[in-house]
């Protein structure tokens, strides 16, 4: 093995400046730790105040005078390692000053006959020498880092800790190691994360009681298999535990350790029982128990096979869902990336996890790293793992925030299985606050009524702390939660609820609880799940496509409907292979088109999965121009709020204030200035935070049409004309084929819909099918006459035109609402309307971020003069609605007037009505009545829809 | 190895009795076998109790004080000891062995120059072109450094010499 020889460099405690007197070493020789390698003079610390006391006076010091002698203080450097001397660096010699900044600069090359390059707790992997020796030469801890020739603790870089450490040398060729090895197979690195990303797990005993009475019901179903309980469960779990689960996890007949005698009893007498109605989803429940958890006296069952009944009350049931497709997930994901596992669970329960979702090893095949090797309670790091490279590695997880913005991560929508439980395994975590959990549009039934029916619980689902606790306190904690989850029985709880809930005809109660998961996936699934009619068989079609072992018994319709409380659908395992896959593909295609690399040299950047994922990302909200309303606060700069640089990443421009070129506002609450100067922008939508939340968290731009928040708008405010644009932008949304109604009906019960952001959520949709059946009425051309729409119809062709400009355009346009600035461009605003808009002024106290936009904004005033030819345009189109105004007036630079004059007039069109009424000029009234009564129509539409629902 | 070892048991009052000497005699066994001591290594198995000792009783707490003298059979790796073992995981800087109790690791520096790394095996594993070691080969190594530590001892092995390496059942 030849190492490089190590370079050397002076330890940063000399007393610096110092002289170089002698050399004692020379090439060739052979040197020892603590051994001299030079001889220096340094001037003593009285010297030195001498000097600086001369200096004060005003005059040299002077050495031929004797008042000082020079450098009157000598040393030596001591070497750090053994080996032989290759030679010292150039400008070393005999006389040289080094000065402190030089101290870090390399003086001497030894070259070592072991660089230590892997240790074992302390102990070089390869030559066995002890290297946590403690002399006057070891350096002290924070300032090994910076040296390398100093044993150094190293990196960790296997999975388990095994207590083994590398030099970063060592580090860098391992990395280069995988890389090669990864790139021969054309595959990259993945981390997977466990909980709630690709299982959930909870220690509810309720999962137990009713996994029994399921049990129970299929034997009773089958009636041919005599009644032997695990074995006959075990079967029925698609990804069951192996026979021969290793000594750490007792395969014992699974029971609840609580209620096992409460409940079994209870459930035998009563041959005729309804079936569960969970069993769908609980059918590849599988559960364990982990060691750690049995109390210390235990003694395994696997001694007195007849004990185990008993003995096995004592230890704690985990019960653990696989996502649905998790099977397909990771043997497709295998072929493409080199699985691992990182989880903040622990040794014990990683393993007992992996043994249900991946039996035979084969796919993570030992890559696990749980809390116990983490090093970090609190966060998860990539370097702990991938030490110098990380440009082949993929995160997935449910947390960004444990990851610290790491651009390899993924984010997944947290899998919620069983309800109000959460992650049993997060109590050391920081409260995730960072993103609130995607809306019922787009994840699941199960995902937004958690919250709802959490809320109702009488004890809270676990309530993670406010702050990282210490370790101590977090292993309490969690043990005190898991108990606390045993006892609450939050599931119980609910689905009593449920049940409570139910009304005398079921019938139609189940056609609405029907958990229909959203359809993210391929529209294969799609096609299965549309129709939704036959509840029982459409779930267990769609159980086929997930999962490739359905149940071998699954029953008829239930004679009496109960309601599940537990949702077995979910797709976003599919949505994420689909980015995996992507993601994969990207990169090889760009490593294919190199056409020469180095392979001792990294890889460019185009072969990076740092680079290709944010690129992914900023495509989602590409071409979005986004004003926040209500979702900002006040006091912090906007620009470095999260919300804020989450729009920026997933390629959104924000904007500060209302301007033209925005085209969403995203709004927390109705009625607020924002959202009230965006309802007079025609081409602006207007949605709710969710719909954000969603596009982001399905990395997918949702379509508007489902979080509009326009309905309240309208009602309260029904002088404002601004439906018959919503009808316009919701026709020409639906156009584009982004509108997928039928892809995202939601059958949720809106009984379980309890807060406020649900109920918001509901009225964007049903105001949505109002909209559609507006369309017909907006056509006849109540208060709209044809003018106006030949105008419309010019400016959003106008529009679309110079939709590439972007932010810059916006802010130049802002700019010229300034009275000081006139411009050609003032005539566009005229005719555009949105210059009375921007003159529009309320005393904004609700809106601080206007002041700071707009003092900004004249940087850019130069950058975008160069779509002149736009206010022409527009010039022409205006003057062709053949108004009595027009050119003439379009081209007075006082836009106010020309608001006024337009107010003034009848037969216009509805977006300068619309100014002019807040305005207070007295505005048509026909119009506004047509609008009216239009409003009227459509509540009546709309109040009709929901009848119609409730049906 | 064999070794005369003593070990001071301290037994409560409750356990006073006639099967006293039982009491002792397996307490002495929980305490002692399967632990590590840095001066004599791994105490395996106790073979013979010599001495049970004198009980004295402490005072205040009650408790009996007996001082034990037994023999015991012990493993202290020293280095340039060739060992066998079992291959219990292997990763990409190497593989770890253990030898009864002691674990041995070797890096995949101190492996033969041919021997490379597989990691898409399953299970991964070190592969020349007539040897293979993974997880459960049974492998012979030379101990090229120990470290000892209070009660925990952890051990370096080659196996780039000759005779080492995997062991063949045949």
């Amino acid at each position: 093995m030849s190492d490089p020889p190590t370079q050397l460099s002076l330890p940063p405690t000399l007393p610096y400046p110092i002289t170089i007197t002698r050399l004692l070493v020379a090439p060739g020789n052979s040197v020892k730790r603590g051994s001299s390698l030079l001889e220096y003079s340094f001037m003593s610390k009285e010297q030195r105040e001498a000097i600086s006391k001369r200096e004060k006076e005003g005059r040299k010091a002077d050495i031929s005078k004797g008042e000082i002698e020079g450098d009157d203080g000598s040393g030596t450097w001591d070497c750090l390692v053994d080996g032989e001397v290759e030679g010292w660096e150039r400008w070393i010699k005999v006389g040289v000053k080094i000065e402190r900044r030089q101290s870090s600069q390399p003086l001497l090359n030894v070259h070592q006959p072991c660089s230590h390059p892997v240790q074992l707790h302390g102990m070089c992997g390869v030559c066995g020498a002890d290297l946590t020796e403690d002399d006057y030469l070891s350096i002290p801890a924070q300032a090994s880092s910076s040296s390398q020739a100093g044993p150094s603790r190293g990196f960790e870089v296997t999975h388990d800790s095994m207590g083994v450490t590398v030099s970063k040398n060592e580090a860098h060729r391992l990395d280069n190691l995988t890389r090669d090895a990864l790139l021969s197979s054309r595959k990259l690195s993945l981390i997977v994360d466990l909980d709630q990303t690709i299982i959930h797990t909870t220690v509810d005993p309720t999962v137990a009681e009713w996994m029994d009475e399921i049990d129970q019901y299929n034997r009773e179903t089958e009636s041919a298999s005599p009644p032997q309980k695990p074995q006959d469960q075990r079967s029925t779990t698609p990804p069951a535990l192996p026979p021969d689960v290793n000594d750490k996890i007792s395969t014992t007949p699974p029971t609840s350790p609580h209620n096992a005698n409460a409940t079994l009893p209870q459930l035998t007498p009563s041959p005729p029982r309804e079936r569960n109605p969970n069993t769908d989803a609980l059918k590849d429940v599988a559960r364990f128990q982990i060691a750690d958890d049995l109390p210390p006296g235990y003694i395994k069952p696997k001694i007195k096979p007849v004990q185990e009944k008993m003995v096995q009350m004592q230890g704690r049931w985990y019960f653990t869902k696989p996502r649905p497709g998790l099977q397909k997930f990771l043997d497709e994901m295998s072929e493409l990336y080199e699985m691992h596992v990182y989880t903040m669970g622990t040794r014990s329960y990683a393993d007992a996890i992996c043994n249900v979702i991946d039996p035979d090893g084969r796919i993570f095949a030992g890559r696990i790293l749980s809390r116990d090797e983490s090093g970090s309670f609190s966060s998860k790091n990539l370097k702990r793992l991938f030490p110098t490279d990380t440009s082949m590695v993929v995160v997935i997880d449910d947390r960004s925030d444990v990851w610290a913005d790491c651009p390899n991560l993924v984010k997944v929508v947290p899998y919620d299985f069983f309800l109000g439980i959460g992650d049993i395994n997060s109590s050391f975590l920081p409260k995730n606050k960072s993103t609130p959990p995607p809306s019922s549009t787009a994840t699941s039934p199960t995902a937004a009524s958690s919250p709802a029916s959490s809320s109702d619980l009488s004890t809270p689902p676990p309530a993670t702390p406010e702050d990282v606790p210490s370790v101590e306190d977090g292993l309490l904690l969690k043990a005190k939660l898991l108990d606390d989850l045993s006892e609450s029985r939050p599931l119980a709880k609910m689905q009593e609820k449920l049940e409570h809930d139910i009304q005398p005809d079921g019938e139609v109660d189940k056609a609405d609880i029907l958990p229909i998961g959203v359809k993210l996936g391929t529209d294969e699934l799609e096609g299965t799940s549309t129709g939704q009619t036959s509840p029982v068989g459409e779930v267990k079609q769609m159980e086929d496509v997930t999962e490739p072992a359905p149940s071998p018994t699954i029953p008829s319709t239930p004679p009496r409907p109960r309601k599940p409380l537990l949702n077995p659908n979910d797709y976003e395992l599919l949505r994420v292979s689909d980015i995996l896959t992507e993601i994969h593909h990207r990169f090889y295609r760009a490593f294919d088109s190199l056409e020469s690399w180095d392979p001792s040299t990294s890889l460019p950047m185009s072969c990076d999965v740092e680079f290709i994922i944010p690129e992914l990302k900023s495509k989602v909200l590409e071409g979005c121009n986004l004003v926040f309303s209500g979702l900002i606060p006040q006091a912090v700069n906007p620009e470095t709020t999260e919300i804020w640089q989450t729009a920026e990443t997933f390629g959104a421009l924000c904007s500060l204030s209302v301007h033209p070129r925005i085209t969403h506002c995203v709004t927390a609450t109705l009625n607020t200035e924002k959202t009230y100067r965006s309802s007079r922008l025609p081409d602006v939508k207007i949605v709710w935070a969710n719909w954000f939340w969603d596009s982001i968290a399905l990395w997918n731009r949702q379509d508007e049409n489902k979080y509009l928040a326009q309905k309240e708008k309208q009602r309260q405010d029904p002088l404002t004309p601004v439906s018959a644009e919503v009808v316009e932008n919701t026709n020409r949304n639906g156009s584009n084929g982004e509108s997928s109604l039928v892809q995202n009906v939601n059958d949720i019960d809106p009984k379980e819909k309890k807060d406020g952001d649900n109920d918001g959520l509901d009225d964007p949709r049903e105001e949505d099918e109002e909209h559609e059946d507006m369309d017909d009425d907006a056509q006849v051309g109540k208060g709209w006459d044809e003018g106006a729409d030949a105008e419309w119809d010019a400016f959003m062709a106008e529009d679309d035109d110079d939709e590439g400009y972007g932010t810059d355009n916006g802010s130049v346009r802002s700019v010229n609402t300034a009275p000081s600035t006139p411009s050609k461009k003032r005539v566009r605003y005229a005719d555009e309307e949105s210059l009375p808009l921007e003159d529009f002024k309320d005393p904004s106290p609700t809106d601080p971020d206007d002041q700071p936009a707009k003092r900004r904004k004249p940087l850019l005033l130069e950058a975008a003069t160069d779509n002149d030819q736009i206010p022409a345009e527009n010039r022409f189109q205006y003057k062709d609605k053949g108004k009595d105004k027009g050119q003439g007036t379009g081209k007075t630079d006082d836009s106010h007037v020309t608001v006024v004059t337009q107010g003034e007039e009848e037969e216009k069109d509805v977006d300068e009505q619309s100014v002019a009424g807040t305005e207070g000029t007295e505005g048509t009234e026909q119009d506004e009545f047509a609008m009216m009564l239009m409003d009227s129509l459509a509540n009546g539409n709309g109040d009709g829809d929901e009848g119609d629902e409730e049906e | 190895m064999r070794r005369e070892l003593t070990h001071t048991i301290l037994l409560h009052p409750s356990y006073f009795g006639a099967q006293l000497e039982d009491y002792l005699r397996q307490k002495l066994y929980e305490d002692v076998e399967g632990t590590c001591s840095g001066k004599h290594g791994y105490i395996i198995s106790v073979i013979t109790i010599s001495d049970i000792g004198e009980g004295k009783i402490m005072p205040s707490t009650g408790q009996a004080k007996f001082k034990t003298t037994y023999t015991a059979i012990v493993m202290k790796p020293f280095k340039g000891e060739v060992v066998d073992g079992k291959v219990i995981n292997v990763n990409k800087m190497g593989f770890l062995a253990m030898v009864g109790p002691l674990q041995v690791f070797v890096s995949s520096h101190l492996t033969h120059g041919d021997m490379k790394y597989d990691p898409n095996a399953s299970p991964p594993c070190y592969r020349s072109n007539d040897e293979i070691i993974q997880k459960d080969t049974k492998v012979r190594m030379q101990i090229v450094g120990c470290r000892v530590e209070a009660n925990d001892i952890f051990a370096i092995g080659t196996i780039k010499k000759d005779f080492l390496g995997q062991i063949r059942e045949d």
